[in-house]
């Protein structure tokens, strides 16, 4: 079962195009790495799936079923995201903001205690349950809002550089609860400048360039192409 | 030992903020404007100033407006000189008033002093308003009739209090929110006070007297207990928001709100029960304070002008009433429509009947001032039962456009639709009936019920087709 189809997505801001035909799919439970340079158009492809970037055309489908342009409310309910700086909001404490990630997830309140019981010791934030973004550290909110995202059991995950701001102990830990996911059956996008990081988690890769998809194909096949093209 | 030039370090950091802003406005005119254009559109602007106001003598018809006017300003004089400080009582909710931003403050971690870039920072703002001020005073002068020595002594008392009230301001930035409230409450009670007992001479001495005071006493201390952060974060915002380019670009200059004075409440710290109304009321609270000058602006111009218009005649007041309740309703959907693109929400599934829900209450809060504005026009102007059947017909329309505009904005929010539908043009057209009341009250009270029996019918059919 395809979990994302993206077909022919073009996005541009006035006369500048930031994304151009970009086509492709990503099955269950499948690992997608995105790569390419800086201003390559990564971020631009993460936030138009999710949304929060304005398409200029082309479709997004999730489960083959729920069309971004058709049922947006629903959509949403199959994607979470982890965006490369977190987007916390300083008038909700840590477990608030979990709080706020269960609530619109439709979580159990059981389910969302035993999970957060457990990230919360995986990350180490004990303690930090009641504290407001600002009172904590970077790594300490991007580790908040990682786990915001770990919490509902969504088929796709988007990934703005998963291991950014991480220690590594974090870095370990999300690794192994991202192979929970994987198991599980949910769908992984993300970016990394840490290919080495991601080498084990992801089996293909989507290489852009300027805005355009350059290669894609298994992550076995992509050091065959960056020392092919001497990059 | 020699020490560098504070002010060049400044002019440096002041002529690149400069280019750059530039740079950005070329930017948007090459994208927006070609020259064959605008030299057109100058020319016919031209055009238009030179037929409205040179050869045609278009103010020349409101005389007697600007006679009035000046009259009020000889008799109020001493009032009004009490009334502008509260101005700044009002801004210090929201602005600083010394623009240091982060670029500044970087200043001063180098060998530079913060006091003596605030005085930098403090003149050019004074020499900008005195600008401001000379170019209003002078189009005043050549335009209207009213005494050219009244336009500059206003003129030149407006710029006084602008330079006295910068440090006041700048304090009471810093201060507790109880504080601001409590003298903004104390000023206006002074006031009142000055006007019922004719005392307004007497008033404004002290109220003058207490700024210099304030100005005498802070100058040494001025940087004693600053909220830097705060500071910064508002001051960058009000430097590179460029509403104009940001509206074009779609690109949006966000305030980063790290401060509330209730986080401390060891209450607000707990947990929410997990359910969907306590957390999302936080998220409104949150996006209401965060525009809450922008609110009070748009639901305090509404009431003012409700209140002012009856002055003018009856069929504009109630042509203004039913606009009124049109841009109300526009402008609470396009805030509700706000709470899903900004923070962490945006990228949140969105259950938007639940958030609508919570919003409910907000909205009603929003508009009684303005419903309170129709309440006292209408007492006045109408009889007794006409005034019942007028109220009905107000809260009816205001529920009917509310309702639309809100169902359209979920809409919106699921991209089923455009902005535009039937049932908003409906929506819309039945304001007129507010006009109508006025010469055929019966008939305007069956339409309207007429209006609720297609909405409701177009509602339930919606519903069955869902």
């Amino acid at each position: 079962m395809n979990i994302l189809d993206v077909d022919g997505l073009n996005v541009q801001i006035k006369s500048t195009k930031l994304l151009e035909n970009i086509s492709f799919t990503i099955k269950k439970g499948s690992v997608t790495a995105l790569v390419g340079h800086n201003g390559a158009g990564k971020s631009t492809l993460m936030k138009t799936i999710m949304g929060i970037q304005e398409k200029e055309s082309g479709e997004i489908i999730i489960r083959e079923k729920y069309n971004q342009d058709k049922n947006f409310l629903e959509y949403k309910q199959h994607i979470a995201f982890i965006p490369e700086e977190p987007l916390l909001m300083s008038e909700l404490t840590a477990m608030q903001h979990f709080q706020l990630y269960g609530k619109s997830y439709q979580m159990e309140e059981k389910e969302l205690i035993n999970r957060v019981e457990k990230y919360v010791k995986g990350f180490e934030l004990e303690g930090k349950l009641d504290e407001y973004p600002e009172s904590l550290s970077k790594g300490m909110r991007q580790k908040v809002q990682t786990i915001c995202a770990m919490l509902p059991d969504v088929p796709l995950l988007i990934i703005d550089e998963p291991f950014m701001g991480l220690d590594i102990y974090a870095v370990d830990y999300f690794e192994e609860i991202l192979k929970e996911k994987i198991v599980k059956g949910t769908s992984i996008i993300l970016t990394t400048h840490q290919l080495d990081r991601v080498k084990d988690i992801a089996d293909h890769f989507i290489m852009l360039q300027d805005g355009k998809l350059l290669h894609k194909g298994l992550i076995t096949e992509f050091e065959t192409i960056t020392r092919r093209s001497g990059k | 030992m020699k020490y560098p030039s504070t002010w060049q370090a400044y002019w440096f950091i002041k002529q690149n903020r400069i280019r750059k802003k530039r740079k950005v406005r070329k930017q948007f005119v090459q994208l927006n404007f070609d020259l064959t254009t605008t030299i057109y559109s100058l020319v016919l602007v031209g055009y238009l100033f030179a037929t409205i106001f040179i050869f045609n003598d278009f103010l020349g018809q409101f005389h007697e407006q600007f006679m009035f006017i000046e009259s009020q300003m000889v008799d109020r004089f001493w009032l009004i000189l009490t009334i502008v400080p509260i101005r700044f009582i009002f801004k210090s909710f929201r602005e600083p008033g010394i623009l240091i931003t982060n670029s500044e403050y970087q200043l001063a971690m180098l060998p530079h002093s913060i006091k003596k870039i605030a005085v930098f920072v403090m003149v050019e703002k004074w020499l900008k308003s005195l600008i401001q001020y000379l170019l209003i005073a002078t189009l005043a002068i050549l335009i209207t009739p009213i005494e050219t020595m009244l336009i500059v002594i206003y003129f030149s008392l407006f710029w006084l209090m602008e330079v006295l009230c910068t440090i006041p301001q700048w304090k009471l930035f810093q201060s507790h929110i109880m504080i601001r409230i409590s003298l903004f409450i104390l000023l206006i009670s002074l006031d009142i006070i000055g006007v019922f007992t004719s005392q307004s001479i007497l008033i404004s001495i002290f109220i003058l007297m207490l700024m210099v005071a304030t100005n005498l006493i802070y100058w040494k201390n001025m940087f004693m207990h600053i909220h830097w952060g705060r500071v910064i974060e508002v001051n960058d915002y009000m430097v590179w928001n460029m509403p104009l380019i940001s509206k074009a670009t779609k690109i949006k200059f966000k305030k980063q709100r790290k401060y509330s004075i209730f986080q401390n409440m060891a209450s607000r710290r707990k947990p929410f029960p997990y359910r969907d109304s306590p957390i999302h009321r936080r998220l409104w609270i949150q996006l209401l304070r965060e525009n809450v000058e922008f609110i009070l602006q748009v639901i305090g111009g509404l009431f003012f002008v409700i209140l002012v218009l009856p002055f003018i005649s009856d069929l504009v007041t109630l042509i203004g009433i039913a606009i009124s309740i049109h841009v109300y309703s526009v402008f609470i959907s396009s805030i509700y429509r706000e709470r899903f693109y900004s923070g962490i929400v945006q990228v949140l599934p969105w259950h938007v009947g639940s958030y609508r829900n919570t919003f409910t209450i907000w909205s009603i809060l929003g508009f009684s001032p303005i419903f309170l504005a129709i309440l006292i026009y209408t007492i006045i102007h109408f009889s007794w039962m006409m005034s019942l059947g007028f109220i009905l017909l107000v809260i009816s329309l205001y529920v009917v456009n509310y309702k639309t505009k809100m169902d359209n904005a979920m809409a919106i929010l699921d991209r089923r639709i455009g902005t535009l539908t039937v049932r908003e043009t409906i929506a819309f057209c039945s304001l007129g009936l507010i006009p109508l009341y006025e010469y055929h009250p019966s008939i305007s009270l069956l339409i309207m019920v007429f209006i609720y029996l297609v909405l409701f019918l177009f509602n339930s059919s919606k519903k069955k087709n869902e």
